[in-house]
Order: C-alpha cells, then sequence, then structure tokens
C-alpha cells in the first residue's frame, strides 16, 4: 500500500524540494554565525592581536592536530594492520579493547587521568613533555584513534588480499609491503578517518584547557565562556575551519590525480600470517602499550572510584539520565538515518558541482565547533519561536515551541551529525553502484521505490554500523546538550560534566563507566555482525 | 520495511509526546550558572514547604545571559542566580533583571551584598584565599607580598576561571590599572608553573612540593577537607595544605570575597514565585545549610558559618573577616580590563 502511494509519488520534484531543504536547514542557523562574524571585533580580540597571541595560537593549534594526525593514524592503522593480517591470540576480545577508547569522552580521559598521574608519577612525563604538548597530545591520540583503525580494518579486510599476494610474488618482505603497497593505498581511508578524529579534536575545549595549551578553541572558550565574547569566538571558529580545509585542501592536492578506485571484485580471504618470535614482541608490546593506556588504566580508575563513592550513586538519579541519553540519541538517529539515505539518494543522482556543494553543505555541520554552533541555533530558533507565538498565541500555543522543548536540542544534534551519516551512506551507496539502481528503474520502479526496495535491503549493515558510530558520538556529546538542554533535562553527558566541572571526577566515574558499558554492548554488536 | 515504518511512527509519537509536556503551573523556572547538589537539596525543600516546583537548567553565565536577552519579552526563566558577583552586574546592565522590593532580603542580606538599584541579592560568599605548604609560616601574608615571601613558588589556575578575573577587577577597583598591571605580572613572573588544572588541583601542586602557594577559593578547600575518596589525588592533601585568608592586618584592604546572588528575570511569568524562592534562599536555615553543605560563608548575619569554616578563622585568630571595601557591582565593570591585563601579561602562559 505505502510502496503503491510511493510509486504515485512525483518523484523528481520531491527529491529537488529535498535536496534543497535539508542543506538549506543545515545552512540556516549558520547564517547567525555569519552575521556575528562580521561585527567589529571587541577590545579583547584586539588585545590578543596586538599580543601576537592568535598567532602564536593558530601555531599551536597546527602542531596539535599534525601531532594528533601522526600519532592517531600510526597507532590506528598498524593495530588495524596486525589485527588484520595476523594471526594473534584472543584477537576478538583485543579487537574490542581497541575500539572502546571511543566510549570514553576525551574530557573524562584528561580528568581521569590526572588521578592516574598522581598514583603512578612515572607516568608524568607525559604530562611534562613538550613533544607530547603538556599530555594534550597523548589524550587526543589514545583515545580518538578508533576512527582510524576501525576504517582502516574494514578498509584492509576487503581490498588487500590481491595486492598482498602481488607484492609478496614479486619477492616483497612485510615490512616493505607494508611501506611501499598497503600504506600508499590506504591513504585515503587513512586521511579520511583522521579527519574525524580532527574534528573531535578541535571541538574539545575541555582537555586543553586542563592542561593549560593555548590553541584556537582555548581561545573560543576564553572569549565565550569566560568573557561573554561570542563574536570572538565565532571569528576564532572561522580561523579553525580555515585551517581545517588548508588541511585537506593540501592533502588533496599532494594526492594529485591520482585516484583509488576499488572495483567491485569478488576479494579473496585474508590467510592470516603466524607472527615470528620477533614479529610478536613488537606486536604485543604495541597491543600492550596501547590497550593499557587506552583501556585498563582509565577505566580501572573509574572503577575503584565509583566503587568508592556508592553512597553517592542516589543522588545521580542514574536511571532517569540514562533514559534521557537513550531517548534524544534514538530520536535523532532515526531522523538523521531516514534524511541521510534520501539526501545520498538524490546525491548519487546528481553530479559535479551540485553534488559537491550538496555535499559539502551537508557535511559542515560536524566542522563547526559545538559551542559555537549551540548558541548560533539557539539565537535563530529562539527568532523562529518567538514569530510563532506571536502568530500562533490566539489558537493555544502557550509556549515556545523549539526552545523549550527537545525540539532544539535534536535539531542540533541533527545538524552536528548528519555529516557522519551522510558521508558513510554515501560511500557504502557507491560501492552498490548506480547500475543496479538503473536496473530497478528499468523494471518499473521509480527512484523513491527503489530506495526503499533496492538500496535499503541493500545498506542495510551500512546503517547499522553508522547507527552505532553516531551512537556513540552522541552519548558522549557534550556541548550541544548542555546548551540547548529544556529545564530539568539532565543525560549522563551533562552529569558527568557537572560533577567534572565541580572538581568532583571521581563521582562522575560513574556515569561516564555507564557510557563506556553502553558504547562497549554495541561495539561488540557492531563488531560480531560484521563477522557474519 | 514495515518495521522501518513503524519505527518512524515510533518516533514521531514520541516525539509529540515530549514535546507536549510542559512547565506550566504553579512553577519557577531558574537558570543558574550553579552546579551543586547541596542547591538541589534546597530546591527540594522549598517545594515542600511552598508547593512551587523548581525547574532548573543550569550552563555558563554568558550562554544564559545570552539566552536570555534573545528571548526578550517572553523569557523562560523567572530567576537568574550566578556564582560570581560580576555575572550579576554584566546581567544588570544587560537590562534583562528587574527590581525587587523585598522587606524580607532587606532584613537578611546586608547592603553590601546587594544591588544599589535591588536587581540582584548575594546569596552566599567564598573568599579567595591562599593554600599554602604546611611546613610555611604564612603570617602577615598579603596579596602583594607574596610574590616577595614566596618568590618562584606560587600557583594559581587560568585566566579564564572568572574568581581569577574578579580578584584582578577587584585589584583595579582599589589601586587603578596600572599598579594592578604592575602586580599581575609581578604575579605572573612568580608562578611556579603554567596555569592548568582546576582550584583543587593547585593545592595538589603545592602538596607535591610544585610550589608553596596556591591561590584557590575558600569553599574547594572544605571540599579537600571533606574528600573521603582514598582513591582520589584530592585525599590527605589538607593535611599537608592549609587554609590563609590575606590582607587580615590593620592597613590591609582586606581578603577577596566574591557572592552568589539572584536575580528576578525582567518580564519573568513567575515573578512572584521567583521572589519567594529567593527570600527563602536567604533565610536563615537556607544559609546555614549553603555553609555546610556547600562550605561558602552566609551572607545573612544571623546566620552562623558552618564549624569547619569557623575553625579556619579561629585558626588565624580572625573574629570578623576583613574584606574588601568595594561594591561588588565594580566587578562586572572591570572585567573586560582584567581580562586584558591578564592576556597582556601572559598569565597562562608565563614562561614566555
Amino acid at each position: 500500500m505505502i510502496l503503491n502511494f510511493l510509486r504515485r509519488v512525483n518523484v523528481k520534484i520531491f527529491f529537488i524540494m529535498l535536496g534543497i531543504f535539508v542543506p538549506f536547514f543545515i545552512l540556516l542557523p549558520m547564517t547567525e554565525l555569519a552575521v556575528r562574524f562580521f561585527e567589529p571585533a571587541s577590545i579583547y580580540y584586539q588585545t590578543l592581536i596586538e599580543n601576537n597571541a592568535i598567532w602564536r595560537s593558530v601555531l599551536t593549534t597546527i602542531e596539535l592536530i599534525l601531532k594528533v594526525s601522526f600519532i592517531s593514524a600510526f597507532i590506528g592503522f598498524v593495530s588495524a594492520y596486525i589485527m588484520t593480517f595476523y594471526d594473534i591470540k584472543f584477537s576478538k576480545v583485543i579487537n574490542i579493547l581497541l575500539i572502546i577508547p571511543l566510549g570514553i569522552p576525551v574530557y573524562v580521559a584528561a580528568y581521569t587521568y590526572t588521578n592516574i598521574f598522581h598514583f603512578i608519577p612515572f607516568l608524568e612525563i607525559i604530562l611534562r613533555s613538550n613533544f607530547l604538548m603538556s599530555g594534550t597530545v597523548f589524550i587526543y591520540s589514545m583515545f580518538l584513534y578508533p576512527y582510524v583503525y576501525l576504517a582502516s580494518k574494514s578498509y584492509l579486510n576487503k581490498n588487500m588480499t590481491e595486492f598482498m599476494n602481488a607484492s609478496k610474488t614479486l619477492g616483497g618482505h612485510s615490512l616493505r609491503t607494508f611501506f611501499k603497497v598497503i600504506l600508499p593505498i590506504s591513504r585515503p581511508v587513512i586521511i579520511g578517518s583522521v579527519a574525524f578524529v580532527l574534528f573531535e579534536t578541535l571541538s574539545d575545549f575541555a582537555v586543553v584547557e586542563y592542561y593549560g595549551v593555548l590553541t584556537l578553541s582555548r581561545y573560543i572558550n576564553l572569549a565565550w565562556f569566560a568573557n561573554g565574547d561570542f563574536v570572538s569566538a565565532v571569528k576564532f571558529s572561522v580561523y579553525i575551519l580555515f585551517i581545517l580545509f588548508l588541511l585537506l585542501f593540501t592533502e588533496r592536492m599532494s594526492r594529485g590525480r591520482k585516484r583509488y578506485s576499488d572495483a567491485e571484485v569478488h576479494h579473496k580471504p585474508i590467510i592470516k600470517k603466524t607472527p615470528t618470535l620477533k614479529e610478536s614482541i613488537g606486536i604485543y608490546s604495541l597491543l600492550i602499550f596501547v590497550i593499557g593506556l587506552s583501556n585498563v588504566l582509565p577505566i580501572g580508575q573509574m572503577i575503584i572510584s565509583a566503587f568508592n563513592n556508592l553512597d553517592q550513586v542516589e543522588n545521580l538519579g542514574i536511571l532517569s539520565i540514562t533514559f534521557n541519553s537513550l531517548k534524544i540519541t534514538f530520536i535523532s538517529i532515526i531522523i538523521i538515518v531516514i534524511f541521510a539515505l534520501l539526501l545520498t539518494t538524490i546525491t548519487i543522482y546528481l553530479k559535479g558541482f551540485k553534488k559537491n556543494l550538496v555535499s559539502s553543505v551537508s557535511t559542515i555541520g560536524y566542522m563547526i565547533p559545538s559551542m559555537v554552533l549551540a548558541l548560533g541555533l539557539y539565537m535563530f530558533y529562539i527568532r523562529f519561536d518567538q514569530w510563532l507565538y506571536s502568530v500562533f498565541h490566539g489558537i493555544g500555543l502557550n509556549r515556545m515551541l523549539f526552545t523549550s522543548t527537545l525540539a532544539v536540542l535534536i535539531i542540533g544534534f541533527f545538524i552536528k551529525f548528519f555529516a557522519i551519516a551522510y558521508t558513510n551512506l554515501l560511500s557504502a551507496y557507491h560501492k552498490i553502484g548506480i547500475n543496479i539502481l538503473e536496473a530497478s528503474e528499468t523494471l518499473g520502479e521509480n527512484k523513491l521505490t527503489t530506495m526503499f526496495r533496492v538500496s535499503i535491503p541493500m545498506l542495510k549493515k551500512s546503517i547499522i554500523a553508522v547507527s552505532i558510530i553516531m551512537f556513540i558520538d552522541m552519548i558522549k556529546e557534550l556541548t550541544i546538550v548542555y546548551s540547548l538542554r529544556p529545564f530539568n533535562f539532565k543525560t549522563l553527558s551533562t552529569e558527568v560534566y557537572r560533577y567534572a566541572g565541580n572538581e568532583m571526577i571521581n563521582i562522575a566515574a560513574f556515569p561516564s563507566l555507564i557510557i563506556i558499558v553502553l558504547c562497549t554492548i554495541l561495539i561488540i554488536y557492531l563488531e560480531r555482525g560484521s563477522k557474519k | 520495511m514495515k518495521k522501518l515504518l513503524l519505527m518512524m511512527l515510533f518516533a514521531f509519537g514520541f516525539f509529540t509526546m515530549v514535546a507536549c509536556n510542559n512547565n506550566i503551573g504553579n512553577v519557577v523556572n531558574v537558570y543558574t550558572t550553579r552546579h551543586y547538589d547541596s542547591d538541589d537539596a534546597l530546591f527540594d525543600d522549598f517545594t515542600e514547604e511552598t508547593g512551587i516546583t523548581v525547574n532548573i537548567v543550569n550552563d555558563k553565565a554568558p550562554v544564559l545571559i545570552e539566552k536570555i536577552k534573545a528571548e526578550g519579552e517572553i523569557p523562560q526563566a523567572d530567576l537568574f542566580f550566578s556564582a560570581d558577583a560580576g555575572y550579576l552586574a554584566l546581567a544588570k546592565e544587560e537590562g534583562i533583571l528587574q527590581a525587587i522590593t523585598s522587606t524580607t532580603l532587606e532584613e537578611n542580606i546586608p547592603a553590601k551584598y546587594q544591588d544599589v538599584d535591588n536587581m540582584w541579592f548575594g546569596l552566599t560568599k567564598r573568599a579567595r584565599v591562599f593554600l599554602y605548604d604546611k611546613s610555611v609560616d604564612p603570617s602577615g601574608l598579603t596579596y602583594e607580598n607574596v610574590t616577595d615571601m614566596f618568590p618562584g613558588e606560587i600557583v594559581v589556575r587560568s585566566s579564564s576561571n572568572i574568581y581569577n578575573q574578579s580578584l584582578v577587577a577587584s585589584f583595579i577597583e582599589i589601586k587603578g590599572v596600572e599598579e594592578t598591571t604592575t602586580w599581575v605580572n609581578d604575579l605572573v613572573a612568580n608562578m611556579a608553573r603554567v596555569p592548568d588544572g582546576n582550584d583543587r588541583g593547585q593545592a595538589v601542586a603545592v602538596a607535591n612540593g610544585e610550589a608553596k602557594i596556591a591561590i584557590a577559593n575558600s569553599y574547594y578547600y572544605g571540599k579537600l577537607v571533606d574528600e573521603t575518596d582514598t582513591s582520589s589525588q584530592y585525599y590527605g592533601v589538607s593535611e599537608d595544605v592549609g587554609i590563609y585568608f590575606p590582607n587580615q592586618g590593620e592597613s590591609d584592604s582586606g581578603v577577596h570575597v566574591n557572592v552568589s546572588g539572584a536575580g528576578i528575570i525582567k518580564n519573568a511569568t513567575n515573578a512572584e514565585n521567583a521572589q519567594l524562592l529567593i527570600e527563602f534562599l536567604s533565610d536563615v536555615d537556607s544559609q546555614e545549610a549553603f555553609s555546610a553543605g556547600n562550605y561558602e560563608f552566609p551572607v545573612n548575619e544571623s546566620a552562623d558559618p558552618s564549624p569547619l569554616l569557623k575553625s579556619w578563622l579561629d585558626d588565624q585568630n580572625i573574629t570578623e573577616l576583613k574584606e574588601q571595601n568595594i561594591n561588588l557591582s565594580v566587578l562586572g565593570t572591570h572585567n573586560e580590563q582584567a581580562v586584558i591585563i591578564m592576556t597582556t601579561s601572559n598569565w597562562d602562559d608565563p614562561e614566555r
């Protein structure tokens, strides 16, 4: 019945409207930011310019993101390589453990580590290290590398056997194969996932503040949260965007015209290699190092803290805050997935400039620092709300429709996380190939029914995977929830932040652990699902 | 397919359900920058006593002020509750508060903790004190002579911290811009490390021997003393670190004190309830609860500080704490200048 209805829909008009609406919807609140950007600079901003503070901070930011990129790429990719090509004991458990840090918010990691430093003083070299920029590089790399790990692993699993075999036949030994074949061919995947690491790094201000490093994110925080100077905060965000674009552009230029396409051939299964003794030592020490620092120590510390503060648990209202977290994540994920499916379907049929425009606009939300995005959104929707109120007050509208409900928060999630669903589903879509879709149309389906009958079933796995990744990102997300929630609305992350901000990180351990447990369950599900 | 549609339906049903739950009725809506369990407990007491439900959103003060400004004629909140007088002054300056006429508040709260136009009332006090390594003698320590007494031995958190900004702002009021700049430069030159961590983290640095003196908020010291979690880095720190209220000498300017306070938002729907809540928080019981639960000094002179807070004063033989003689509204007036002085002196990057 529904399909029959969809068959009658004028797909072209529907798609054109939606293709304009979604990017427009994402872009609209940004107008608020654009307007602020051109407002005159405050005295604070001028002082920072006069002191060369901004210039230094730009350099610090670049240093930070370069270091975080290289270290997270190294850890993520090398461990993905090991897990893909070597026969490792307990590989299932190790695999999960390598992903779990994704469920630990970076600010929680930073706060927890000060406790760890206290009890294992020798680790304080991390905090004192100039190279690690007072520990910030360590925290971001250690807790964000799983983005690289996940992407690399799924890529290596699918695409490498032929290349490995070819290289071996030509006499390359494993190290040579790694550097000459695997690394270069995986470059787009590494860069793509490192970009996500960087967006997360630049969206965070708590770690740099806590460890005392003056990056641009820190100045956004200083300007806005400490001095109430929103205009300067917007200006700094634009600097960050500029740096990001510059980096991605440089990378694209250096890649040149090389294209790495993945012809849809049937890949041979990977034959895992038993590591030699020498290799074993290297492999296991790396794994122990990574898992120890990103898993065992912080989670161990949190468990101890949680046990020592069991008497505080009743104040937390764990059930209700967990329910709230789940509620907003589920609603947002469903809405995002629906719109991402529709928009990717549209994008698939687009070409050239229009395609680029739709894709870049749809992903911009993820790049804008959350603290700036949140206020821009609020300003925009409160104006909209007031207009609605003045128009509909007479017929019973007795409150702000968006800003006093969860609506504005869910819109915030939509704008922030749409990029994740969109980019991932788009790349999955490209793998299906347009031929199948055209075949379906030849058989009398329109583009919309094709989406339901062909694409969605084929994309099912990607949809689940993307939903899980979004879940992990959303349940950790703090700034947007904190600034856009309605009255009395507490979630796991807001409570973590409330206690951590009040210098009671040990009590924050409990909600933090729930976040980690929920994420771990989903990670296990994701990993077991992908094996089938 | 059907499953997906069902899920969509479910989502929208849920969504509308959520959108319809509303806060209208006998309520007071509070925008607060304070995030303490002790506040929540007091709000619960208020509800029990009056039947008025307290709805809360907490966020950073600038965010809340911008939100109230944007909400304009139809504000969503009735009460603005902030942990810093500077922000209260800013809220007044932005024109988002309304004057309160209340004999109860006039009786309970001394004039120096009120706004001159009664736009806001202070409810609790904290002092910006020195936490010192117990192996040294802090006698006679002042904000001014600390760099001479303990050169290169001072730790303090970053310039983004509002309490530091307000400390510098109070100096601008007392000494003027030039002298304050010299003082800040001197302090920065004597910092033992790049400012990082939180207030309690500064005390940990002293306990670890990284410095002799930390500048911190008095109420965090209370939290240190009462830390029972043995797995916490804060546990036992107060054994090695003491609290000292500076500038108590006859010719000294007095210790820097800041207040948490509240004001009623202009055009508030539930202004009467908001006033009832402020009055409730100013009475002796609530004031003593703030002191016992959150280590803050009461502003109501009939209320006693908790035994712990009193013991700190006794240890220093203080019968009446000498406070800076300034109108707290100036913390807002001088805030921008304070930030600029701290920025130009490289507060957050002292090695430069």
